[in-house]
């Protein structure tokens, strides 16, 4: 708010921070991840994440689909997962963080790293201030897979329709 | 960006790491919204700037007059 004229607000900035009812699980709401007592059933973290990522797409259908799996993609998709939508990535590269091993041989970010983190992620504070691109990639590679997307590589968007009343 | 287009369905993002950082908070929970069926409605939206042969289904190869 820049001051007040007359009494009144000449600029008001409003933003959606989160939904009541539908609020990220983080801190005490955190998963357990262990699971105590006797399960002969019990599939590990492993085998349920496995299963998920065979079946989204052809057992379960996804609520988005996001087409290219960059910085954008893949941070849209981050927030997808925490937030529980059913999300695949899909890129015409073949791994995440390909888009920018392939950009020229000197390339470093424009910006400091402490301006570039990803969502729930931060870079830590040794990286360089301009980080390498190819370092960049790196990161966006195992961001992709601890994030737990599901993306799929060396796929591209050929066409896109709505169901009738989808 | 970031907000419903005139396709439903059809969304935009992108930018560099501290811009996909930030507004994908934004588009994420609009998305929530509409899957658990919310409504957050937008001011506006953006006009359509496809030419009008587009938007009556017409291919962009097919020539005018062809249908």
């Amino acid at each position: 708010m820049s001051g007040l004229r007359d009494g009144k607000a000449f600029t008001l900035l409003t933003a959606l921070r989160e939904l009541k009812g539908y609020e990220e699980p983080s801190g005490p709401s955190r998963p357990l991840g262990a699971e105590h007592g006797i399960n002969p059933d019990r599939q590990t973290w492993l085998e349920r994440r496995r299963r998920e990522s065979a079946g989204l797409g052809y057992s379960t259908q996804p609520e988005a689909l996001i087409i290219g799996g960059g910085q954008g993609g893949i941070a849209l998709g981050a927030r997808l997962r925490q937030l529980d939508v059913p999300t695949i990535i899909i890129d015409r590269h073949p791994n995440p963080g390909d888009q920018w091993r392939r950009r020229y041989k000197p390339l470093c970010l424009d910006d400091p790293v402490w301006y570039d983190h990803m969502p729930y992620l931060k870079f830590p504070d040794h990286w360089p201030v301009f980080s390498p691109k190819d370092k960049i990639a790196d990161w966006l590679e195992m961001y992709t897979r601890v994030m737990e997307l599901n993306d799929w590589g060396s796929s591209i968007a050929q066409s896109a329709s709505r169901p009738v009343g989808g | 960006m970031w907000k419903p287009t005139q396709q439903p369905g059809l969304w935009f993002h992108g930018g560099n790491l501290a811009m996909s950082r930030h507004f994908s908070l934004y588009l994420a929970l609009q998305l929530k919204a509409r899957a658990v069926g919310l409504d957050t409605p937008v001011y506006d939206l953006q006009e359509v700037h496809h030419r009008p042969s587009i938007r009556r289904g017409r291919r962009p190869d097919q020539a005018a007059g062809e249908s």
